[in-house]
């Protein structure tokens, strides 16, 4: 029987295959059946909305498979991207944590498997589990200074090409695949999202990314965006 | 409060000192006991932080460089905990770790409202 959404589905966090490279989830077999305790595996389609920015925080959600946006918006209602999580990220934990409400929204930007654990659960297996205190606390210095990147970004870059050639060298230190043709992207995100990701409008990308395709900087082929000259890149990048 | 005696060096600084600078290695974490600190990045202070938190924390956490440089704001006084010195810390004290997550919490925060006001700005 197919499963749903196509997702290679795994219930048992003691029998992941993959968990040994997950930051959150590489604890003892101990501390990981502990967590199969309390957690709850949901399968959700692209586009489903986990948590909304002031929101009471309800607990965490770790992101098995699949990749989810997280965004806030300004009091003029702009939207900016902050991060877009990857598997193995535990999302909402900051505001499960303090007790605040959520400070972004989370949304499924692929078919994606989650586990969820409540907020008391939560807190109750950090106060039992030391490790999973390490291990949260590494995941959750990872989204500061993923956060700090986007300041730097957001904050330093004079131009919006700048910012977009700071994203597009962010992606190929991160998960971009050397080929013959150059630095493959793998980009999931419509020309809207990556606005909403370096706080432009969507008419600006589309032009730049033209300009950039022109300029022979990068090439798109369906889905994927292939970087063919980094270090044009990183001249447009002043600081 | 949990006690850091015979952990932290304890150091008065004038404004205007440098804790640490972007792009160095961590060697420890300083425990903010009063003052404030500007964190810069490329020179530009885009971040700030108060009396109660621990600088250089995520650094050591997720074994990165310093993303800014920490530059006294006022006069300060920091409790200093070598790199290894705090991990035994949190080994002898685990209560220490939920002041920890909250702290990198607050400061996750910190960045977004940071992050709202940038693109605000725009």
């Amino acid at each position: 029987m197919p499963s749903p959404y196509n997702l290679e589905v795994e219930y048992n966090c003691s029998e992941c295959r993959v968990r040994a490279d997950r930051l959150f989830c590489n604890m003892s077999i101990g501390a990981v059946e502990a967590l199969d305790t309390v957690k709850f595996t949901g399968l959700y389609p692209k586009g489903s909305l986990l948590f909304v920015e002031g929101e009471e925080p309800r607990g965490v959600f770790i992101l098995c498979s699949g990749r989810a946006k997280l965004t806030t918006s300004s009091t003029e209602g702009k939207t900016l991207i902050v991060k877009i999580a990857e598997a193995g990220e535990v999302l909402g934990a900051s505001a499960t944590i303090l007790g605040k409400p959520y400070e972004v929204s989370a949304e499924t930007i692929e078919p994606s498997q989650l586990n969820f654990i409540k907020r008391d659960d939560f807190l109750k297996y950090l106060n039992t589990h030391a490790e999973a205190c390490l291990h949260t606390a590494q995941q959750l210095s990872e989204k500061y200074h993923s956060a700090q990147r986007e300041i730097r970004s957001l904050g330093l870059s004079q131009t919006t090409s700048e910012k977009l050639a700071r994203l597009l060298l962010d992606w190929c230190d991160r998960g971009g695949e050397q080929t013959t043709k150059g630095i493959r992207l793998k980009v999931l995100l419509t020309h809207e999202e990556i606005a909403q990701m370096i706080g432009t409008t969507r008419e600006t990308v589309t032009r730049l990314l033209s300009d950039f395709k022109k300029k022979k900087i990068l090439d798109v082929k369906g889905s994927s965006m292939f970087v063919l000259s980094k270090p044009h890149l990183e001249n447009l990048v002043s600081v | 409060m949990i006690s850091l005696e015979g952990y932290e060096k304890i150091e008065t600084w004038p404004a205007g000192k440098v804790l640490f600078r972007e792009g160095t290695k961590p060697t420890g974490v300083y425990f903010l006991h009063s003052g404030d600190v500007n964190l810069s990045f490329s020179s530009k202070p885009l971040l700030s932080a108060h009396a109660g938190e621990i600088l250089g924390l995520t650094s050591v956490m997720s074994g990165h460089a310093h993303d800014s440089t920490a530059t006294t704001r006022s006069t300060s006084v920091t409790g200093f905990v070598e790199l290894n010195q705090f991990l035994r810390l949190l080994e002898e004290k685990p209560a220490l770790w939920l002041t920890v997550l909250r702290l990198i919490s607050s400061n996750i925060n910190q960045c977004w409202d940071c992050m709202r006001s940038l693109n605000a700005a725009r």
